[in-house]
């Protein structure tokens, strides 16, 4: 995990920037219902761009990764949507 | 024993990276993956949508508990406006009786939202009650557990802060209702502005006042929402503040509580797995082509944050 962190630690900057952007946009734009689900649809949309763009830029990808990362970001996106209800 | 020779074997195919699995815990595949987010929107919408038709056996095990009262809200209000050298609203009975008619109305009605399927304003329970406006607003609030974060939503939204911070408003009526919306239990918070067109004494919150009715005709002025206010107005005999003395049990569990922790469970889980996972196949020194593990563990630590982090309540 070292060796992958050192690696890719401009990809997992820019990653973790994303996420606590997210977050805190989450936060701030509670409880404007609209806002939030639009948040949580782009949160999890930055993140799977994010995987797909790593491993493309690794050369180490394949259908099921991009699957791996669609899932991910469909159930984050999903958990973020309802509670929003 | 063999029953629980399979059980070892379906939870280290699930959990543990083995060949059989290519490596890989079967419950991070993405098929699994898929099929826990499906899992989890038809139990997400379940709760939403099918537990409250059980509110009725339930009783009150089922709805949002509040500790929101009418003072709490008003005394806050003053707050922020205080905070900004505005003058403090004073307390009207016809504006509270006002709130507590719109608050009946959107119970009754099953609605939420300023102005009812049938078309009726807020203005309308101003009207009813007798209260004779210059200027008139209203904010709603729902499912709030406490007036902090109530007035931290309020004042966070640009039209709710107008209400609270215009300098034309001069008195306020609250109401705070609990009943069942949709199903669920749930506590209606109704805040209404005005200024009157004939200035009246300042009234103590929880005293009656005694008017003697007479009718007035009042022009036309400057409003707010571009409302006109031409009628002939009659103002009640008599006003009185009261809230309902029916001993409510609080409720125990809201549906955001529950989709809350089915949630974090779920979450929690897949975090535990994800680590295992790295854990193993470092100690295995295996290669494999999927995602990366660290990555999913902060979008998940993220999300089981914003669910712990997230506060009830909607306004309107």
């Amino acid at each position: 995990m070292k060796n992958q962190l050192k690696n890719h630690l401009i990809a997992y900057i820019f990653l973790i920037t994303g996420l606590v952007i997210g977050a805190v946009a989450y936060i701030h734009v509670w409880p404007n219902q609209t806002l939030m689900r639009l948040v949580a649809l782009l949160l999890p949309g930055f993140y799977f761009i994010w995987g797909v763009a790593t491993h493309v830029k690794t050369k180490r990808i394949s259908v099921k990764v991009v699957y791996e990362y669609a899932a991910i970001a469909l159930l984050a996106s999903v958990t973020l949507l309802l509670l929003t209800f | 024993m063999q029953w629980l020779t399979k059980v070892n074997r379906v939870v280290s195919h699930l959990f543990h990276p083995q060949r059989s699995n290519n490596y890989r815990p079967r419950i991070l595949h993405p098929e699994s993956l898929f099929a826990i987010s499906l899992l989890a929107i038809v139990i997400g919408l379940g709760f939403i949508r099918l537990v409250p038709s059980f509110s009725q056996t339930l009783g009150s095990v089922l709805g949002y508990a509040s500790d929101i009262n009418v003072a709490s809200v008003i005394a806050e209000t003053n707050d922020q406006r205080l905070r900004l050298g505005l003058k403090p609203l004073s307390e009207s009975p016809l504006l509270t009786l006002a709130a507590k008619k719109k608050a009946t109305d959107m119970f009754q009605k099953q609605y939420w939202a300023h102005i009812a399927p049938d078309g009726t304003k807020p203005w309308h329970f101003m009207k009813l009650v007798g209260y004779d406006y210059r200027y008139a607003g209203e904010n709603l609030a729902k499912n709030f557990a406490v007036t902090d974060d109530l007035l931290a939503a309020w004042m966070h939204s640009p039209k709710h802060r107008e209400n609270i911070l215009n300098p034309h408003y001069t008195q306020i009526g609250v109401a705070v209702s609990d009943g069942v919306l949709n199903g669920v239990e749930t506590t209606l918070v109704v805040q209404m502005f005005g200024q009157p067109q004939h200035v009246l004494p300042a009234i103590a919150a929880g005293t009656h006042t005694s008017i003697q009715p007479h009718k007035t005709r009042s022009k036309a002025r400057t409003k707010e929402m571009s409302e006109s206010n031409k009628l002939n107005s009659q103002v009640l005999a008599q006003a009185t503040i009261s809230r309902p003395l029916i001993p409510q049990l609080k409720p125990t569990y809201s549906p955001l509580i529950l989709i809350k922790s089915f949630f974090s469970s779920i979450g929690f889980m897949l975090m535990l797995v994800l680590v295992y996972d790295l854990v193993m196949i470092r100690e295995n020194h295996r290669f494999r082509l999927v995602g990366k593990n660290f990555a999913h563990l902060l979008l998940l630590g993220t999300i089981m944050f914003l669910i712990f982090y997230f506060k009830a309540g909607v306004i309107g």
